[in-house]
């Protein structure tokens, strides 16, 4: 059987967005952290046949460390390195697909995508509608996967199902007053934010008023939608159930996971979730998650969905915060898990790495071995290296922050596996932010 | 002049601590300081910022105008206020 084609664009929401969409404030100019483009590794095929799309090499020590562990799967990329992909200006994934659609032949190594993804079955982290399909696989549509993905439509959807989902859609210039009837603090999203940005908590009245002067000059230079104002929970713990709605419209539950934010910031995932599940399962929970989805089916979509949901502090089970209809970085960690087969507590961490020169991964692989943080075959404990790309560009690129992302399996806790692993990057004149 | 630019950097520094929740940066900020790569200020925390910046210098930003080099240099930022500051007017 031919493998499929794995691909990840992790920014997928900037590319559903309407233009005309109400933003929050957010400077001209203030873009996504460029090192996000290049974390499209550690999205990782199931099966050995499989190919692992990038736009850059995987690095080969990084390669050869997954396969050591069971990790095989056939990898190829966009540029043939990332100074390739320095000189033409860091395209992204709808950047590269624009370029397709051109015919931009020059640029034979776009001729070279355009082949391998019209030719293969393709499995992408987040669909994108101008990516090249081959002429037999069928993708939902663009406005299916806007009204999965858009958090105004999941409210109201909700709101009309009568699940839990507490929020109200800010979409027309006499809407902004329903602010001043919240409880502080509150919280303002966009239609199509995502962890880190698009988000802003509210605590008083003074910011309600600036904030409204903000979207009324917005709504008379023509924009509308796109926001929703949802109150502040009192959470006890973040999780996230992963799902797949196949395109005949089954509904299949993939896993659950705990995930670990810091304020609006994603931390990590834990996917030893037993007690959780133990809670939730006394809930209604799967009851109102398996309707939304038959719904977002009905609407058209089908593919991965992550939704994200949290237990309160008082023992309710609220199910739906926000719907990721794509994967996650849950299904991420659930990939690795199956795809090394590992037991036991299994963690994903990721880390902000300041560096000050290309990093030698082969030097780091060997320190943490040597530290025996290195999680190796045979071992009982340790942590498997999932993305590296960020932190090998050369630094007069003027990319001198990248992310280190990880998995920890086994029993020593999350804050000794940092230690160890800064200590390592400090050897070699980097740290963890 | 130079003493209004003292000012200027001084109060942003207070401003800067109180955002980034961290007494540490206290005198941190001079003139090349680039509040994203020095400070780390993020998306979420540029918000933030940017209203309490409004705030004490009594300025209103037009956010999808603003210029996101203008916090790559706290120089840039202080003629950003001055040329926007009803007072300095």
């Amino acid at each position: 059987m031919q493998g499929h084609v794995y691909w990840a664009h992790l920014d997928p929401e900037a590319s559903w967005n309407c233009a005309n969409n109400l933003s929050l404030p957010s400077p001209m100019g203030a873009k996504s952290a460029l090192h996000l483009a290049l974390l499209d590794e550690m999205f990782v095929p199931a099966r050995s046949e499989d190919i692992a799309l990038t736009m850059t090499p995987k690095c080969q020590a990084l390669h050869e460390y997954h396969i050591s562990l069971g990790g095989h799967y056939r990898i190829q990329s966009v540029f043939d390195s990332a100074e390739a992909w320095l000189a033409e200006n860091t395209p992204s994934w709808p950047n590269v697909f624009s370029l397709i659609a051109q015919s931009s032949e020059s640029y034979c190594h776009f001729s070279k995508v355009n082949v391998l993804l019209s030719s293969h079955f393709q499995t992408p982290y987040a669909y994108l509608s101008n990516a090249p399909t081959a002429s037999e696989q069928t993708l939902p549509d663009l406005k299916a996967v806007q009204f999965a993905n858009s958090k105004s439509t999941i409210t109201q959807l909700c709101q009309h199902m009568e699940i839990p989902c507490a929020g109200i859609v800010i979409d027309q210039d006499k809407d902004l007053h329903k602010l001043h009837e919240l409880d502080y603090p509150y919280v303002l999203k966009e239609a199509f934010g995502v962890s880190g940005k698009g988000a802003y908590l509210v605590k008083e009245s003074r910011i309600t008023e600036r904030l409204q002067r903000h979207f009324h000059k917005q709504i008379d230079s023509g924009k509308h939608g796109g926001l929703i104002a949802q109150p502040w929970l009192d959470i006890e713990i973040d999780f996230s159930s992963q799902w797949c709605i196949d395109g005949d419209g089954e509904i299949r539950f993939l896993g659950l996971c705990q995930v670990v934010n810091s304020g609006f910031r994603f931390a990590g995932i834990d996917l030893s979730c037993s007690a959780l599940m133990h809670t939730i399962e006394r809930s209604h929970y799967f009851e109102h998650v398996r309707l939304l989805l038959s719904a977002l089916f009905k609407h058209g979509y089908f593919g991965p969905v992550c939704v994200d949901s949290a237990i309160l502090k008082d023992g309710t089970v609220y199910p739906v915060i926000e719907v990721n209809a794509r994967e996650s970085m849950g299904s991420i960690a659930m990939r690795w898990q199956q795809k090394l087969s590992l037991n036991g507590p299994i963690r994903l961490r990721q880390y902000d790495v300041q560096y000050q020169s290309a990093i030698q991964l082969e030097d780091i692989l060997s320190k943490l071995s040597k530290q025996g943080t290195l999680f190796e075959e045979g071992a009982a404990d340790g942590v498997v290296p999932l993305t590296t790309a960020s932190l090998l560009l050369p630094t007069d690129s003027n990319l001198a922050k990248g992310r280190w992302v990880q998995l920890e399996c086994g029993a020593q806790s999350s804050e000794y596996y940092r230690e160890a692993l800064s200590l390592c990057l400090s050897e070699v004149g980097a740290s963890l932010l | 002049m130079e003493a209004q630019k003292v000012n200027y950097l001084s109060e942003i520094n207070e401003l800067l601590c109180t955002v980034k929740n961290d007494p540490s940066l206290a005198g941190q900020v001079t003139e090349q300081s680039n509040f994203i790569e020095d400070f780390g200020i993020d998306s979420l925390d540029i918000v933030d910022f940017m209203l309490e910046l409004e705030s004490q210098f009594d300025i209103e930003v037009d956010f999808d105008a603003f210029d996101f080099d203008n916090l790559t240099s706290a120089k840039r930022l202080v003629e950003y206020i001055r040329s926007h500051s009803v007072t300095e007017a």
